[in-house]
Order: structure tokens, then C-alpha cells, then sequence
């Protein structure tokens, strides 16, 4: 009798502990639909066509409104978004087969096919003017044997074509809005993806809304996205503050420690594949497109350049410059990137920077100008680079430019040296071929190295991921070595939003995704 | 008076002109390609190719002049190489904003300075008379741009009063569309209140101890009269002189207020314009704000001549 007593005891105390339980497991908060969120464009969108567009400004607006047939999930892996899979490739490479969606509508109801994205992919390749040309370059033609099967042709093997289908060259367009505005698309483009276009006021706004045509639109929870472009960090983290901004996309590193301190904000922070570094004329006596030449540039000389690295404290501009929430590079592919060799940056060698200065014979100091972008992130470091170097007996000038002038200077071969951001792609051929191979577009050092340019030229043909892995080992290794472009910093991405948008997370590249993103309304 | 008007008419179009020399000069002078600076990092040799070809930046430069300025006194201002639209509809769409912007800096200028100028000419020496110099003296010195932010960090994020930033077109919303303004207009305004209450000051306190006052005063008028009436009339000669040179300065150097409080108007369209070499957008409103100021000053000196008779007399006067 007493032990059935407690028997019931204790089940009805299990009971009623259940029951406390349940009311606690069901409360975990799930997404309200509604609300509308500004955020902030570190820089306005050129043209909202993706076949012409050049800015990242672009970028952040298309991640929302325009799907692609690849994406990247937030560790920067491949995945697909308009395509069901990742493509299959030939064994001779010079044949992709992409399998596509079907039962998906573009924003103004016209269905998604294969023949769609070879009508789009052929713009991208052939338009007049676009800025799609060399990501494609490798695709000789496309076709769509069915109405969920895309066929590309290659002229080369292309590890990196797939890559690039995850950026602005595998965005998807409609059809019908191509036929109707043809090379106004951009005024009202019209795409796949859980937002639409509404207007756009050139310097002011960027206003989407939720499509109900998108085939995943019971998870996408905003009513309205607004972009605000806004060039000044001070202004963006000021507009957070004031609740004229939900979503901040970059924000400066000096705002960080404040904002995390404060309860109403959160800090999402990712290492991303942007990077910045100093590009050295070795030998750009004649522009771009001319042939390498004799420049008047101390840091034309192999030692000198070797010394004026070794002479740079990479820790102490990203303590001093960067309130230690950057990440030292020494090379051109980020530790956030799966083909990062996992080699440290060696510490600053002071001694063997002066003994190289002192091996080369020449007499310092060594005058030597550094042109930065005009900021007071640029200037800071530039001066830190200075007093660094000084000791190894170069005297460093520190020119700052407005963006313009500094383009046209690198692209003339008018510097010695010349602070370069890159913010960075998937793939490391798109942050390395361009840069390191002899006719590179943006060989600004015009440095000439006939192993590298066939070690590049092999690594973009080869699909085996560990075989490109040890490939790009070795042109790390040159790339280093040559120093035609020496290496500072891997760029940390900061973004601040209120504490009320649910869901955010940040990419490896920095884009703003906001499809399953929400406002709590509490 | 049809002779002085006639004479200025004409020689606002000489200096129109020659301002359409300097602005093309003065823009092909700037270093750097626009294609370029347009493709920033994604730099595609042909497409840049392009862009030279289509806006004529290949041709001579006599050309591009001939060119530019053949179509510009038709009133098309060309295409923006940037965005691809009319550079006349994106000036006209966004200088009903910047007008709005600095008239009202200008009115709060004038509601500023005025008044303090006059009291502090009135009672000079007095503290009331230190405090306005030193209100003056602050006004000038303080940076727009640091103005700026204190004043987004005291109203709209502490005491959250006024909103931050943006801009409601006043047709749309009215109360929304002031409530924007408050904060730029201060920013905008206090600089040119400074100078004005300055000037108001120094000219009054001419005025009032001049012999026309003084007579005014023996013949008994109330010092309101004197005032108002005899020595501010005078000293406004200069006020309306100094406004029109500032109102012109305030319509093109809202660049910073419109970069803070992100009003989509004509500073932020030439500073956008300048860093990306958009050579169309440059020299349209670099034209624009030459046709507003040569107005402007043309304007302000027939109202010269209105205010004083001299003027007129002196033009016509063998």
C-alpha cells in the first residue's frame, strides 16, 4: 500500500514536471513574417544588370533579388541554388552538364528552364560591353537539351567556371524582361529569388519586397528590404545607432568594441577571402598593355624587395592599424579558403632585412613612395609601414589618392608601390591569375615568370581537388618568393545589426543574405 | 535702367561661356580614366574599350568640347557613363532637394544672424554683444562634417527626437519632409549665420553712428525707426551682397550635409560623379552650378540697383 502510494507520488510529480516542461520546449520562437529592414551599401550599385555590373555595391543587392545557379554556404563551400547539383565535368573537361530546378517561376511569373539560363548565360558571354567575358572565357557554347539539363562547352578545362556560375556570371535573368528591355534590364530587373525589385532612386535607395512567385517563399519572412547607400563608416554606425538602419553591412573596425558592448546590437564577424597588399612595379615601364621594361623603382631589385618584407611587422599593423581584428596574410589565398596551405606568415626579420640592404650595395636611405587610397584607415597604415621599414633603411613617402587617380596610376606604371585591396572570390585562380600571370589583366608589376604562368595555367585546368590543392602549394610558395605583390593582411568582415533582426548570419563573401532572415516584433 | 540690364545680361553670357571652357577644361584635367574608374576591381579590357568609344573619350579634346557643347545648349547634358540615364533628369530630379536644403539654410541664416547682428550692434560692448561674437565665432569655426555627427548623436540617438538621416520628398509627407530637414538645415545654415550676423553687426555699427542717424534721431523717431528703419536699410546692401555669393556656395557645397544626413541631392551627385570620373555628371552640374551662381549674382544686382539708386544713376550717367 505505502510503496503504490509512492508510486503515484512520484509518477504525478513526473507528470506535472512534464507538463512545466512542454510549455518551455514549444516557446522556442519561430520566425514572424513582416517588417521591413534598411541596411546600409558600403558603396551605391553601378547598374542592376547583372551582365554589366562591376561594383560590389551590385552584389549586395543582386545576393537578395537574383539567384544564381551556384552559391556558397558560409564557410565559402560550393552549393547549388538554381542548379540541382554540382556540375558534372567530362573526363576530357571541355564538357559541363548542370541539372537545373523545375516547378520555378522567374519574379514576374515566367518559368524557369534551361533554355532561361543559356539565354542568359550566352548575354553574359557575348553582350557588347559586358563585364562578363573573362569569367566565361573558357565556354565556347551552351545549349539545353531538355527543359532541366544545361550543357556547356569548353575550349579549355576550367576548374574555376563553377566558381565563377556562384557570382554574377551565373546569375539567372528572365527571359521576357530581357526581351522587353534588352540593355535597360537593369532599370527593372527581374530575376529568381525571394525578393523583387521595386524601384531604385541612383544614390538614395534600393527598395525590394518580397516575391510571393519564388519557389521557397514560405521561408522568406521580410516584407520589404531597403538599401541605403552610404560611403562614410561614421554615418553607417551613426544611422545603426538612430534605428535608421537595421543591418550595417561593414563596419569599422574602431565601432566594433563599442557596438558589442552595447545590448541593442549584435557583431557577426567572418574571415573572408578579401585581402590587402602592396602591389610593387617591378617592371611596368609602359602601362598594362605594354611590354615590361626598366623601371626607376629601388623595389625593382629582387634583395631590396626581399628586405622591404622582411622589415614589416605584419602583428603590429594589425594591432596598431586594425585594433588586432584582422588576420595577418602573407599570401594570397585566405586561411578562410579551403586551398590555404596553412603556412604562418613568418615574424618580421629585421636583421636580415638590413643585411640584404646591406648585401644589395645601395646607398640609404632608400627613397621609396607608397600611394594609398585616401582614408584614414590607409593613411594610419601607411605611416605605421614607414617608421617599420625605416629601420631597415628605406624612407617610405606616403602618397594618398583619390580612387581614380590610383587606378589610372597603377595602370600606367606610374608608382613604386601601391596599397591594393582585393575583396576577394571563391576560387584562388580569380585571386591569383590575374594578378601573377605574365598577361594578367592586373599584372600592374609586370613581373614575367614563364613556370609560374604554366603552374597557373595547369592549376585552372584540373578538377581533382587535392591535385589543385598541391598545385596551388607550389604557386603560393612563387608567388611569395617573387614578391611582385607583398601581402598584409586577410580582411576580418564586421557586420552590426539590431538585436531584433533574427537569423542573420555573414558569408564568407560578405554578402548580406536576407532570404530566411526575420524582425522579432517583440 | 534697361541699359544696366541689357549691359549685365550680356556680360553674365560672356562669363557663362567661359565657364563651360573652365568646367571642360577643368574636368579632362582630372587624372584618371573614368572606364577605369567605372570598372574598379572587375576590369574587363574590351568592355572599358567601349565605354571610350561610346561617350567620344578617344576623340581630341577639341571634339569632345564641340561635341558636349553642341548638345548641352539644347539642354541635354548627356548620359551618365555610371548609370547609363540623362544627366539633365538626374540634376532635375535632385535640385528640387538641394534648392529646398539651402533655402531653408539660408532662411534659418538670415533668422539667425539677423537678429543677433542687429542686438548685438545695438548694445555693443555689452554682454549680449560678446555672446553673439562668440556665437559668430563658434558657427565659423566648427566643421560641418563634425557638427554633423554631434548633432545626429544628441537628437537622434540620445534624446531621439529627430531622425538620423534620409529624406521625404515634401509633396509626399510635409511633416516627415521638415522633420528631416531640421538637423541638415543647422548644419548647412550656421556657417553662412556666422558671416551674416558678422556683417550685420559691422554694418550697423556704421550705420548708427553715421549723420544720417543722427539727424534721424534730433528729429525724434523712435529708436525702433532709427533702427530698422534708417541703418539696417543701409547695412542690407552688404546682407544681400554676401547672400548672393553664399547662396550659391551653399547649393553647391551642401556635399557634406547631403553626404551626412544621406539627402539625395546635387552635392552627393558631384561628389559621386567626381570619384568615379563620370565626366557627363561632372561637367553638367559643374555648369548648372555656374548658370546658378551667374544668375544668382545677376539677380542680386539689379535688387543692388533697387536698393540703391546710385547704381542705376551711375550706369546711366555720362
Amino acid at each position: 500500500m505505502i510503496r503504490s502510494r509512492f508510486l503515484t507520488a512520484g509518477l504525478t510529480v513526473a507528470l506535472i514536471a512534464a507538463a512545466a516542461a512542454a510549455p518551455i520546449a514549444a516557446q522556442e520562437p519561430s520566425p514572424q513574417r513582416g517588417g521591413e529592414v534598411n541596411l546600409s551599401q558600403f558603396e551605391d550599385a553601378d547598374t542592376l544588370d547583372p551582365t554589366f555590373a562591376g561594383t560590389a555595391g551590385a552584389r549586395v543587392v543582386f545576393i537578395n533579388m537574383c539567384e544564381k545557379l551556384y552559391d556558397l554556404d558560409a564557410d565559402g563551400a560550393l552549393v547549388p541554388q538554381l542548379a540541382t547539383a554540382l556540375p558534372t565535368v567530362s573526363e576530357d573537361g571541355l564538357t559541363v552538364t548542370i541539372p537545373v530546378r523545375e516547378g520555378v517561376t522567374f519574379n514576374d511569373g515566367t518559368p524557369f528552364d534551361a533554355a532561361a539560363v543559356v539565354k542568359s548565360l550566352e548575354r553574359h558571354r557575348t553582350a557588347e560591353g559586358s563585364r562578363r567575358t573573362s569569367e566565361l572565357s573558357s565556354i565556347t557554347a551552351s545549349a539545353a537539351p531538355d527543359a532541366t539539363t544545361v550543357v556547356l562547352t569548353l575550349a579549355r578545362p576550367d576548374a574555376a567556371l563553377t566558381a565563377s556560375l556562384s557570382d554574377r556570371a551565373g546569375m539567372i535573368m528572365s527571359p521576357t524582361q530581357l526581351d522587353l528591355l534588352g540593355a535597360d534590364f537593369g532599370n527593372a530587373p527581374v530575376c529568381v529569388g525571394p525578393f523583387k525589385f521595386v524601384d531604385r532612386v541612383v544614390g538614395d535607395h534600393t527598395t525590394l519586397e518580397r516575391s510571393e512567385d519564388y519557389y521557397d517563399a514560405e521561408h522568406v519572412y521580410l516584407d520589404k528590404v531597403i538599401y541605403r547607400p552610404i560611403a562614410d563608416e561614421t554615418v553607417r554606425t551613426a544611422n545603426l545607432r538612430a534605428g535608421d538602419l537595421q543591418l550595417v553591412d561593414r563596419v569599422a573596425t574602431t565601432d566594433v568594441a563599442a557596438l558589442k558592448d552595447d545590448p541593442e546590437f549584435v557583431v557577426v564577424a567572418r574571415t573572408s577571402n578579401a585581402y590587402t597588399a602592396m602591389t610593387v612595379n617591378i617592371a611596368n615601364a609602359n602601362g598594362i598593355a605594354g611590354e615590361p621594361g626598366v623601371v626607376d623603382d629601388p623595389l625593382a631589385n629582387d634583395q631590396l624587395r626581399k628586405a622591404f618584407d622582411l622589415a614589416i611587422d605584419r602583428d603590429q599593423i594589425n594591432q596598431l592599424v586594425y585594433s588586432g581584428l584582422q588576420v595577418a596574410g602573407c599570401g594570397p589565398i585566405s586561411p578562410a579558403n579551403p586551398y590555404h596551405d596553412g603556412v604562418a606568415c613568418p615574424a618580421r626579420d629585421l636583421e636580415g632585412a638590413k643585411a640584404l640592404v646591406t648585401a644589395s650595395g645601395v646607398a640609404t636611405p632608400i627613397r621609396v613612395e607608397l600611394q594609398v587610397a585616401s582614408s584614414p584607415v590607409n593613411v594610419r597604415l601607411g605611416e605605421l609601414l614607414q617608421s617599420q621599414v625605416a629601420e631597415a633603411g628605406f624612407e617610405l613617402a606616403v602618397l594618398p589618392l583619390d580612387n581614380a587617380t590610383a587606378f589610372q596610376n597603377q595602370n600606367d606604371g606610374a608608382f613604386d608601390i601601391m596599397l591594393t585591396p582585393w575583396s576577394g572570390r571563391v576560387d584562388p585562380d580569380a585571386n591569383i591569375y590575374r594578378f601573377h600571370y605574365s598577361t594578367g589583366t592586373d599584372n600592374f608589376p609586370k613581373a614575367v615568370d614563364p613556370e609560374l604562368d604554366a603552374l597557373l595555367d595547369e592549376a585552372r585546368s584540373v578538377n581533382d581537388v587535392e591535385a589543385r590543392k598541391a598545385l596551388y602549394a607550389q604557386i603560393v610558395e612563387r608567388v611569395k618568393e617573387r614578391r611582385s605583390v607583398i601581402y598584409l593582411q586577410h580582411q576580418v568582415l564586421y557586420s552590426a545589426h539590431t538585436s531584433a533582426l533574427q537569423g542573420f548570419e555573414l558569408f564568407v563573401d560578405g554578402m548580406p543574405r536576407l532570404k530566411s532572415v526575420s524582425l522579432s516584433q517583440s | 535702367m534697361s541699359r544696366y540690364f541689357l549691359r549685365r545680361a550680356g556680360e553674365s553670357l560672356i562669363a557663362l561661356w567661359l565657364a563651360t571652357i573652365v568646367v571642360f577644361i577643368g574636368v579632362r584635367s582630372l587624372p584618371g580614366d573614368p572606364a577605369i574608374a567605372m570598372s574598379g576591381e572587375g576590369r574587363e579590357p574590351a568592355a572599358n574599350a567601349l565605354i571610350r568609344q561610346r561617350y567620344g573619350l578617344d576623340e581630341p579634346l577639341p571634339i569632345q568640347y564641340l561635341r558636349w557643347i553642341s548638345i548641352t545648349i539644347t539642354g541635354d547634358l548627356g548620359t551618365s557613363i555610371r548609370t547609363g540615364q540623362p544627366v539633365t533628369a538626374e540634376i532635375l530630379s535632385r535640385i528640387p532637394t538641394t534648392l529646398e536644403l539651402a533655402g531653408l539654410a539660408g532662411l534659418f541664416a538670415i533668422c539667425f544672424g539677423l537678429p543677433l547682428g542687429i542686438a548685438a550692434a545695438v548694445r555693443r560692448g555689452t554682454r549680449l554683444d560678446y555672446l553673439a561674437g562668440s556665437v559668430g565665432l563658434i558657427g565659423l569655426s566648427i566643421p560641418t562634417f563634425w557638427l554633423g555627427i554631434v548633432l545626429i548623436l544628441i537628437f537622434a540617438v540620445w534624446l531621439e527626437v529627430l531622425p538620423a538621416s534620409g529624406y521625404v520628398p515634401f509633396l509626399e509627407d510635409p511633416i516627415q519632409n521638415l522633420e528631416r530637414m531640421i538637423l541638415p538645415v543647422i548644419v548647412l545654415g550656421s556657417a553662412l549665420g556666422a558671416v551674416l550676423l558678422r556683417q550685420v553687426r559691422s554694418g550697423m555699427i556704421g550705420s548708427l553712428g553715421s549723420d544720417y542717424v543722427r539727424t534721424a534721431r534730433a528729429k525724434g523717431l523712435t529708436e525702433r525707426q532709427v533702427v530698422v528703419g534708417h541703418a539696417l536699410r543701409n547695412s542690407l546692401i552688404t546682407v544681400v551682397t554676401i547672400l548672393g555669393l553664399e547662396l550659391g556656395a551653399l547649393i553647391s557645397g551642401s556635399v557634406v550635409t547631403e553626404s551626412i544626413f544621406l539627402i539625395p541631392g546635387f552635392g552627393r551627385l558631384i561628389i559621386e560623379a567626381v570619384s568615379r570620373r563620370d565626366y557627363p555628371v561632372i561637367q553638367g552640374v559643374a555648369l548648372f552650378s555656374a548658370v546658378a551662381y551667374i544668375a544668382i549674382n545677376f539677380g542680386v544686382d539689379l535688387l543692388y540697383s533697387y536698393l540703391n539708386p546710385k547704381v542705376r544713376m551711375g550706369s546711366t550717367a555720362q
